[in-house]
């Protein structure tokens, strides 16, 4: 682990601890860029947004709400993540590439100019990962560049973005997975609702058993599942071994007071190993910082909610264990 | 320190904060540090609608990402408006 050595958040909490290392890794961030997060994505998560507030908008609110949720996105280098990356003790952030260009019209970048502003990031820091996407729908030349991104680019992993029209079980997507068996890269995919100018089809746990059945090999993250439909993907993770389960999102459980039961959910069907920590910046910084989702998290342990050693592993642990770079490189959970 | 005690043009904000709050509180019992979630009862779906009648009754654009994001306690809510 000598790529977290010089890390500032890995030293304090090395002092902190008492030299007992203890990673925090956020399995899901995005870039926030108006470039990269296409403006019809924008407008469906703000119209979202507004209509769950409890109370009405006249047109000046509305509008003010806009700004503010568009300077959410106003970081695309990713200056503020890192600071707050700092101040939270996150040691390493996974960005997560999504495909928009088949989804949406009038994409500002390609997608393999996406690829090389991640690309740019992770050689300016080890504080960063990438999880590479690419419209299976692409062909042979979305294939290629997936393989260059990750046999080349660094990234070192997977991602899926379902609501832009293809399900995870697509067979399409298998030359994909071989890639990731053979490179034992793990593939997480966007579970639930999301902008609302997207369709929510396939985004469904069930929609990834095809895959990973006839994959076991591969580490298949059910992005935000384990909060929601967290019931569904549970049963997912409880009976393959190769399902793991994403916390991101846990903040609209917190909003509603729900995050307690949820975790007892799947930590009391044994699931604490299959858990993995992720914030989805910069989609909630609006209700809080990344310190004070690491904060809420870690305070469960004082609740008995979850024992230190549980809440080590959800915070890093486990997304270090599946991760290509580790020793353990398959999906050998429970071996 | 109650630093809003000090400054009557803080008092809509203490107004507010008690209208807002789920605690029953009236506005001289709102104490500077108390945490707006958990001592006040602002979730964050009533802190957007706090932040906006802030801005509306002041008619100014006092709030954004960074400054939310430092806002814990009445004070921090105090000190926001008055930086502006």
């Amino acid at each position: 682990m000598g790529w977290l050595a010089g890390s500032p958040a890995t030293i304090s909490r090395l002092l902190i601890s008492g030299l007992l290392l203890i990673v925090i890794l956020d399995c899901h961030c995005h870039i926030a860029s108006h470039q990269i997060m296409p403006q019809q994505f924008f407008d469906g998560w703000s119209r979202t947004v507004k209509s769950n507030l409890p109370f009405r908008l006249d047109p000046v609110q509305e509008q003010r709400i806009d700004e503010l949720l568009f300077e959410l996105l106003e970081d695309p280098d990713c200056v503020s993540l890192l600071r707050e990356m700092d101040t939270a003790g996150i040691d390493q952030a996974v960005l997560l590439v999504i495909d928009f260009g088949l989804a949406y019209k009038n994409i500002e970048l390609t997608i393999e100019e996406i690829h090389l502003a991640h690309k740019k990031l992770l050689n300016q820091s080890d504080r960063f990962l990438a999880f590479s996407n690419v419209d299976p729908r692409r062909g042979r030349e979305g294939l290629d560049l997936f393989e260059k991104a990750v046999r080349e680019w660094g990234f070192s992993g997977m991602k899926l973005y379902p609501p832009c029209g293809y399900s995870p079980d697509a067979r399409i997507l298998f030359p994909y997975y071989e890639i990731c068996r053979e490179l034992h890269l793990p593939v997480l995919t966007h579970i639930g609702p999301t902008t609302a100018t997207l369709p929510f089809r396939h985004t469904q746990p069930q929609y990834v058993d095809d895959a990973a059945f006839h994959f076991p090999e591969v580490n298949f993250i059910l992005g935000h599942a384990a909060v929601t439909h967290y019931q569904d993907a549970a049963l997912l993770a409880q009976y393959r071994p190769n399902v793991f389960l994403d916390l991101s999102g846990f903040q609209t459980a917190i909003n509603r007071n729900e995050f307690k039961k949820i975790i007892h959910w799947h930590l009391s069907r044994g699931l604490g190993r299959k858990l993995l920590f992720g914030t989805d910046w910069p989609i909630h910084r609006f209700w809080g910082n990344q310190r004070d989702w690491v904060e809420k998290f870690t305070a469960l342990e004082p609740e008995s909610l979850s024992p230190k050693e549980e809440m080590d592993d959800i915070l890093g642990n486990n997304l270090l264990g599946i991760l290509p770079r580790t020793e353990r490189k398959y999906a050998n959970y429970g071996a | 320190m109650q630093i809003t005690g000090l400054n009557p043009d803080l008092e809509f904000a203490r107004q507010t904060v008690a209208k807002l709050s789920n605690k029953g509180l009236k506005p001289e019992e709102i104490q500077d540090e108390m945490v707006l979630n958990q001592d006040l009862g602002i979730d964050s779906l009533q802190f957007i609608r706090l932040i906006l009648e802030l801005e509306r009754k002041t008619a100014r654009r006092i709030f954004n990402v960074q400054i939310i994001a430092q806002i814990k306690t009445f004070r921090d809510l105090c000190v926001a408006i008055s930086a502006v």
